[in-house]
């Protein structure tokens, strides 16, 4: 009865998704108990087939129903009930991850000078304030897209026709990649548009220590939008993985869509303008350093990129060497 | 919405609240919850599997039943079984429940009372 017990599996599975995990396990193994229990009252002594067990399954409701009766929400309001697990997640780590970097970005500022140690204060309540009002702002709006235009979840299809097969451990997107990645997409978005001073090079010019940035601010600051848009962008690719959690056609699709708009935003971003500060070349001149190093500084938009292509491009190839080899062993 | 279809969602109304006080009850004796749905089906309340489990994990969560899994039978079997608190709500909503009734059953015969007097009129 390997079918049946494939397909009863597959309900427990969907039915129990999204769940509590405290008591997941529990759910489980009751609603095994009472799928066997309503097969032995339908057969009556017999061997139960597949068509017995899809009567069953079908009279006890779809695996959504059976959510909503175990985890009974309010009406859908911006974020309906199948997002709202993932949302909480991606909440706490974009705003935890842009707390770090505001904390982090002023204390630098002060040890580098540019802040006196009393503005710190009212410079951190200003810096966490909007960059954490922005962080919930991207992340609330990006789950009520995911709501709203019908992105939807592998669950939310969920009859018994098309119950999605129990993930094996290899299948599954580990949580730690998407919140890190998550974490990342965040410090550098508040890196680049809220403090690129902190890129910068510490020189020594004989009287006193001097800060040079390697970005020309003002220029860099100019690209604000494609820079929210690139970050956004990977942000959405980390908060699909969160939410569909293991490797899929569809993610496949959304690593690749990612791809191709960050790396179309990448070559906005740095071949659309110059964006290095002259004196920061001048400065690496001025160190002698070797020619390896000075045609990568003199072309470092350029090399900045490539590295960010190539990043994509490995991300991309990753991505469907996952996908592909969960799809050959099903089959 | 058709009369019959109107019908079977008020009647559905009506029995709904009667659910957790009918479970309390029957919950004396430890008791698993497909033979709990029995139970209560042959004493003519009828309900659902699927409403009737999570209800069980609902009140096992509001501290009114307790719950241990038997592993010893050919299957493993969740046993619920009410609490002292359960108890005590149940002997609570029993007498609310006898008190509904007589209201009820009052307002029930007012109506008819009343339209007694006026056709004597």
């Amino acid at each position: 009865m390997n079918r049946e017990n494939d397909l009863r599996e597959r309900y427990i599975y969907a039915a129990t998704r999204g769940l509590p995990r405290a008591s997941r396990a529990d759910i489980e193994q009751e609603l095994r108990t009472l799928i066997d229990d309503l097969l032995e009252e339908r057969c009556a002594g017999r061997e139960p087939t597949e068509k017995d067990l899809r009567v069953v399954l079908t009279d006890l409701g779809t695996p959504a129903e059976i959510r909503e009766k175990y985890n009974p929400r309010p009406a859908r309001g911006l974020i309906g009930p199948d997002y709202y697990p993932q949302y909480k997640w991606a909440l706490a780590v974009v705003l935890g991850a842009l707390a770090f970097g505001v904390v982090l970005a002023q204390v630098l500022e002060v040890l580098t000078g540019e802040r006196a140690l009393g503005d710190l204060p009212l410079g951190l309540l200003g810096g966490i304030a909007s960059g954490l009002g922005c962080g919930f702002t991207a992340v609330t709006l990006l789950f009520a897209f995911f709501e709203r235009r019908g992105v939807k979840l592998e669950r939310a299809d969920d009859t018994i026709e098309n119950l999605p097969p129990v993930p094996q451990h290899s299948e599954l997107i580990p949580r730690w990649e998407s919140i890190a990645g998550l974490a990342m997409c965040a410090l550098m978005l508040l890196v680049f548009l809220a403090f690129p001073q902190v890129m910068c090079a510490v020189v020594d010019m004989g009287a006193r220590m001097q800060r040079v940035t390697v970005f020309d601010v003002d220029a860099l600051r100019a690209q604000w939008l494609w820079i929210a848009l690139f970050g956004l962008a990977g942000m959405a690719r980390e908060v699909f993985h969160l939410v569909e959690g293991r490797y899929t056609m569809r993610v496949l699709a959304a690593d690749l869509g990612c791809a191709v708009v960050s790396a179309l935003l990448a070559c906005l971003i740095f071949l659309g303008k110059d964006l290095m500060n002259p004196t920061f070349l001048r400065v690496m001149e001025n160190l002698g350093m070797n020619d390896v190093v000075m045609t990568i500084f003199g072309n470092f938009q350029v090399f900045l990129l490539g590295v960010i292509l190539f990043a994509l491009a490995l991300d991309a190839v990753d991505s469907a060497v996952k996908v592909l080899r969960v799809y050959r062993n099903r089959s | 919405m058709g009369q019959e279809e109107l019908f079977a969602s008020m009647e559905q109304e009506l029995r709904r609240g009667t659910l957790v006080l009918c479970v309390l009850c029957q919950l004396e004796w430890p008791m698993y919850g497909y033979s709990l749905v029995g139970a209560l089906s042959k004493k003519g309340v009828p309900v659902e599997a699927n409403t009737l489990y999570p209800l069980l994990r609902r009140l096992e969560g509001q501290g009114l039943l307790t719950s241990e899994w038997e592993t010893g039978g050919s299957k493993p079997r969740k046993y619920y079984r009410v609490t002292p608190e359960g108890r005590e709500v149940c002997a609570r909503l029993k007498a609310a429940w006898q008190a509904t009734v007589e209201s009820v059953q009052r307002a029930m015969e007012t109506e008819w009372e009343g339209k007694t007097d006026e056709q004597g009129e």
